[in-house]
């Protein structure tokens, strides 16, 4: 809806009068020196953290620059109030960048806080997430778009439980396509209009680039798709929310110019260090 | 912080200022009302002698002692003079100059005739004496344009906006750069109150804003006042913009029109009941979609999300009547329907969608004269906005609709007598807020959110204002508003636990209230005559707004919803004060005037995640902040109103800041629209019998925005690092507007004018916002961010003609 929205009022506003649009040039003041934390743990897995540091707004990606805002010499220890182990940094090219510090001693667990520290060139970060009970779906299907043949949306239907505020993230995986989970095109949501209800919505495929421009990701006949359903504690959804409210607003000269992406990382940093309940849903589509 | 610092000290200066003024005046005060014994009241009428109605805004000017005064919405005027003979002037534009030698002995009521001008060619010509306007009245902040100074002015796509030209005053700022949305000395877009013919419109713009709802060919009378407004307006803390309709002529039927490029119009009027009424009807269609369509399918064809099949076009639908029921009761009738409907469907997407929107409203007047000194005013009437959205794609369909409706009651008495005039009476409005209803369907689920029953909230207000001459030198127009705000029902609010789970739902009756608020509304105005040709004037007012415009972007946009004050948004509170010094130059026909203003802004709302996630999430508080605005600044307009070359030059200069806990880490940052610079300049030349020319320049500092300064990766995604809220500037805007006209008097239509305009002169590309993309190729792992700025209207060249007869 909020796409259909901001398409009417885009096409409305470039009715109005032709518009043109240049290029400009804008001189913008240093961003600071962060450490950005991409990290999750989920119940039945060791944790997994990306650690990078921020670029300057208009600065280049290339794969070199890229390199070298990966933090490879960091060091990363997490405690679940009895344990705590140093994580270890992998090479693992299904990631982007393809460097990533993974734990092998603690296993995440439903209901357990689990903190987290990084130490990089005299700063330090810490961060701490819960893992929420996860929901069972209670089915998946799928529905062909009207005048495709191949093309459709997976309907997911669960019942939110009632005695909590419940938030929510979404991920798939095509089996032999897609090296990990993606995040659907809506990338959090909030109980707060179906709390306690029994609810279905369809699901289609966010971008799997930072390229890739929004446009409705189909799933396809052929297809075996395997869903990653995931509750999440509120400081995680505020910083999907807020991610989503800005990826969404950031070029809609209607939005509000609040811009703010919440973070949960404490002391020098940015990102997000995240818990999931985890259940999973395999869908053959046929 | 520091900005914090500097504005509190200027705050405590200003007050302090203020409070040595006032003290000084009331010194003056003491002294004079012993010297001045002898003088007299003059008070009188002035008619037009063919209607017999009476004619406002007429300057009334003693030769003998230059005092003067204007004639109010009833013709009315008063000025105080020694006893003796007195030569005393009227004049008003369209009606020939009344020279008339008078002696007073006593306290006297005298009626005035005017005659209006057969074919005035000089029409245009304010003449000298009406230049006591500004130097005498009891107003500031105050501005009044009549049909033919508006007529002179350059028009945009061929016509000429009542509220663009308001934006070429100072304090005033457009919204958007060419749409008629504004803020005035800081204050948002939803704090003006727009009354035509005695009642509210909400949103004013068609077309986001490009085109203003009123067809010029209507419009009678316009007028804004900034500060000090008087206790019988309120509800709308920065101004009140008061347009009066056309009602039509006893003589003989007259139609008036324009043929343009863009749209056209045409109004019919003319006499009634005999010669004891007149009428009006008009209409105005765009068929802009004709013209711009094929262009924006040139324009947008790379764009692939972009259009498919558009069409956009609006109309407007004018009705008015006025009725002379006896020599004592004049009653008026006035009505207006207008509309934009916009359908985009994309048949590669099995997508359509459609928006419309627009105002409706009907008023009746009634204007009672008891005598010569005393009328009663009484209007009943009734105003309408909605906007309705629809989509659907394939399975996936929703609906939104936002509405506020009121029925309103307003009654006002005026009584003059010895040097006061007085002006009691109450207001009622009952309002009907359906802020976001929201229907989706997909698949076999039907969701229901935003808020489903309509909020209703009484709103009254009890006023009584004063103006009296204290003596010869020193005027007062004081007064207090008495505003309160019930919020009632029938209503039903569901009760969550803290899961948010619905477990109850609360039904209150239609007697209960929810929410109430009372708020004494003080407003002052002190004119210190400095001689017949300068005056120093300070001002005070405090108004209470109910209402709040919910808007997320710095377009007035149709999608922007109106809430109501609740047990959880507060009545926003505006305090300002404010000092001018005004003075005419009659030799050379020039008007200057400067004015300082300082303003404070209690429980301003900001949306924290935009319109649409406070109709998606549903929980309207959640995005909600509430916080402080204060706005100072200094405005100076000189005018040249005399002669074949008019015009005038306006500047501000100004600083609106906010501060929300929410906000920005709790500082102080600019709004959106502060603009620290703001320059307008209009000029007008008759060359000679057949042609005319005026051009406009106007330049203003960017609009406040919001940049990222950083990003970083997450989960594959490039997200935004933002810096400071408003920290940055978009490039300076300005641009200039120049447009001729041609009379035409001989042929069959013997009134008829063709108008060339353009729009944009030098085509100046100014930013309406800016977006950034990225571009290059991931697998390569190369990209880089770009910033795009998007900039409306280019030079618009624009050809009508207006024809009356």
């Amino acid at each position: 809806m909020r796409k259909q929205l901001l398409i009417s009022l885009v096409t409305l506003c470039s009715l109005t009068i032709m518009s043109c649009s240049d290029e400009m040039n804008l001189n913008i003041p240093d961003p600071g020196d962060l450490i950005v934390v991409d990290g999750w743990i989920e119940n039945g897995q060791y944790a997994k953290v990306l650690l990078t540091r921020n670029s300057p707004y208009f600065s280049s990606i290339d794969s070199a620059s890229m390199r070298a805002l990966v933090l490879t010499r960091a060091k990363v220890t997490l405690t679940d109030g009895i344990q705590t182990e140093t994580l270890i940094l992998r090479k693992n090219e299904d990631y982007f960048p393809p460097y990533i510090f993974e734990g092998n001693e603690i296993i995440g667990e439903i209901g357990k806080i689990y903190t987290l520290t990084a130490d990089y060139g005299g700063k330090t970060v810490t961060a701490s997430t819960t893992i929420p009970s996860s929901v069972m779906l209670d089915t998946a299907y799928f529905k062909l778009e009207t005048g495709s043949d191949s093309l459709g949306a997976i309907f997911l239907e669960f019942t939110d439980p009632p005695e909590e505020r419940n938030f929510y993230r979404m991920l798939t995986k095509r089996k032999t396509k897609d090296p990990r989970y993606y995040s659907t095109m809506v990338m959090a949501l909030d109980d707060g209009l179906f709390s306690g209800e029994k609810v279905g919505f369809s699901i289609t495929r966010g971008p799997e680039s930072i390229l890739s421009s929004y446009g409705r990701e189909y799933f396809k006949i052929g297809d075996t798709v395997s869903i990653k359903f995931c509750t999440i504690d509120k400081p995680h959804y505020d910083f999907w929310n807020s991610f989503q409210n800005e990826a969404f607003n950031s070029s809609n000269p209607f939005a509000s110019s609040l811009s703010k992406i919440n973070t949960n990382i404490q002391g020098d940093g940015l990102g997000i260090w995240g818990g999931y309940g985890v259940s999973y849903f395999n869908l053959i589509i046929k | 912080m520091e900005g914090h610092l500097n504005s509190g000290i200027f705050h405590l200066c200003a007050c302090k200022t203020i409070r040595t003024i006032l003290f000084c005046l009331g010194f003056f005060m003491l002294i004079h009302n012993h010297i001045l014994s002898q003088e007299l009241v003059i008070k009188g009428i002035v008619m037009d002698r063919e209607s017999m109605q009476p004619v406002n805004s007429v300057s009334v000017y003693d030769k003998t002692t230059l005092r003067g005064a204007i004639t109010d919405r009833s013709g009315i005027f008063m000025i105080s003079l020694p006893a003796g003979r007195h030569n005393l002037v009227f004049s008003f534009m369209g009606y020939e100059k009344v020279d008339t030698s008078i002696s007073f002995i006593e306290n006297s009521n005298i009626s005035i005739f005017l005659n209006p001008q057969v074919f005035p060619v000089e029409e245009i010509t304010i003449t000298a004496d009406a230049q006591k306007d500004q130097v005498s009245s009891l107003q500031m902040g105050t501005f009044t344009f009549s049909d033919e100074e508006l007529a002179k002015l350059p028009s945009l796509l061929g016509e000429t906006d009542v509220l663009k030209i308001l934006q070429l005053t100072p304090g005033i700022q457009s919204a958007t750069y060419g749409g008629v949305g504004f803020y005035v000395r800081g204050g948002g877009i939803d704090q003006n109150l727009i009354l035509y013919d005695n009642t509210v419109l909400y949103n004013p713009g068609h077309l986001l804003g490009i085109f203003s709802v009123f067809n010029p060919d209507l419009v009678k009378d316009l007028s804004i006042v900034k500060s000090g407004i008087p206790a019988q307006y309120g509800g709308k803390l920065s101004s009140v913009i008061v347009v009066d309709s056309y009602k039509g002529n006893q003589d003989s039927i007259e139609v008036k029109g324009s043929l343009g490029l863009i749209s056209s119009r045409v109004a019919a009027s003319g006499p009634l009941f005999g010669k004891r009424g007149t009428f009006i009807v008009g209409a105005r269609r765009t068929y802009l979609e004709l013209i711009v369509k094929p262009i924006v399918k040139h324009a947008v064809s790379s764009t692939s999300f972009l259009v498919n099949d558009n069409s956009y076009n609006f109309y407007d639908l004018n009705l008015g009547a006025s009725l002379q029921l006896s020599n004592k009761d004049l009653i008026s009738l006035s009505g207006y329907n207008g509309r934009d409907n916009y359908r985009m469907d994309q048949a590669n997407l099995k997508q359509g969608n459609y928006v419309d929107w627009g105002n409706s409203m009907v008023s009746l007047l009634w204007d009672h004269k008891f005598n010569q000194n005393d009328n009663w005013n009484t209007s009943i009437s009734w105003t309408k906005y909605d906007f309705g959205l629809s989509g659907s794609q394939g399975e996936y369909s929703f609906d939104l609709f936002s509405s506020v409706a009121d029925y309103n009651l307003k009654s006002e008495l005026v009584l003059r007598r010895q040097r006061n005039k007085i002006v009691a009476g109450f207001e009622l409005t009952e309002h009907s807020f359906v802020p976001n209803r929201i229907s989706a369907q997909t698949g076999k689920f039907d969701l229901k959110f935003g808020q489903l029953s309509p909020m209703k909230a009484l709103e009254g207000g009890l006023f009584v204002n004063n103006e009296f001459s204290v003596s010869e030198r020193i005027s007062v127009s004081g007064g207090v508003r008495l505003s309160a705000f019930d919020h009632h029902g029938p209503f039903s609010e569901n009760v969550r636990n803290a899961s948010g789970s619905i477990i109850d739902t609360v039904y209150y009756s239609g007697k209960e209230s929810l929410a109430f608020f009372v708020n004494p509304e003080p407003r002052m105005v002190i004119k210190y005559q400095l001689s017949s040709k300068a005056s120093i004037k300070v001002s005070y007012m405090r108004i209470a707004q109910y209402i709040h415009l919910a808007t997320s972007a710095s377009a007035s946009l149709p999608a922007d919803i109106w809430i109501p004050s609740s047990r959880d948004i507060k009545p926003l509170l505006g305090d300002q004060a404010s000092i001018g010094y005004f003075r005419n130059f009659s030799k050379t026909g020039l008007e200057f005037s400067t004015e300082l203003y300082y303003k404070k802004m209690m429980n301003q709302l900001e949306f924290l995640r935009g319109i649409v996630n406070i109709s998606i999430e549903g929980n309207m508080e959640s995005n909600m902040a509430s916080g402080f605005g204060q706005a100072y600044g200094m405005e100076v307009y000189l005018a040249k109103k005399l002669g074949k070359t008019t015009g005038w030059l306006s500047y501000t200069l100004a600083k609106t800041e906010l501060q929300f806990d929410e906000i920005n880490e709790g500082y102080f940052y600019p709004a959106k629209y502060d603009r620290r610079h703001d320059v307008s300049f209009t000029i007008s030349r008759t060359l000679n019998e057949k042609w005319s020319a005026s051009a406009v320049f106007v330049y203003a500092t960017g609009n406040a925005f919001t940049m990222p300064v950083g990003r970083y990766i997450i989960q594959g995604n490039v997200i935004n690092q933002y810096g400071d809220v408003n920290s940055f500037r978009m490039p300076p805007n300005h641009r200039m507007d120049i447009s001729l006209t041609r009379k035409i008097t001989t042929g069959r239509i013997r009134n008829s004018e063709f108008v060339f305009s353009v729009y944009n002169l030098y085509n100046r590309a100014n930013p309406y916002y800016i977006y950034y993309e990225i571009v290059g190729d991931v697998e390569k792992y190369s990209l880089k961010v770009k910033a795009f700025e998007v900039s409306l209207i280019p030079v618009i060249p624009s050809l009508s003609w207006n024809f009356k007869f």
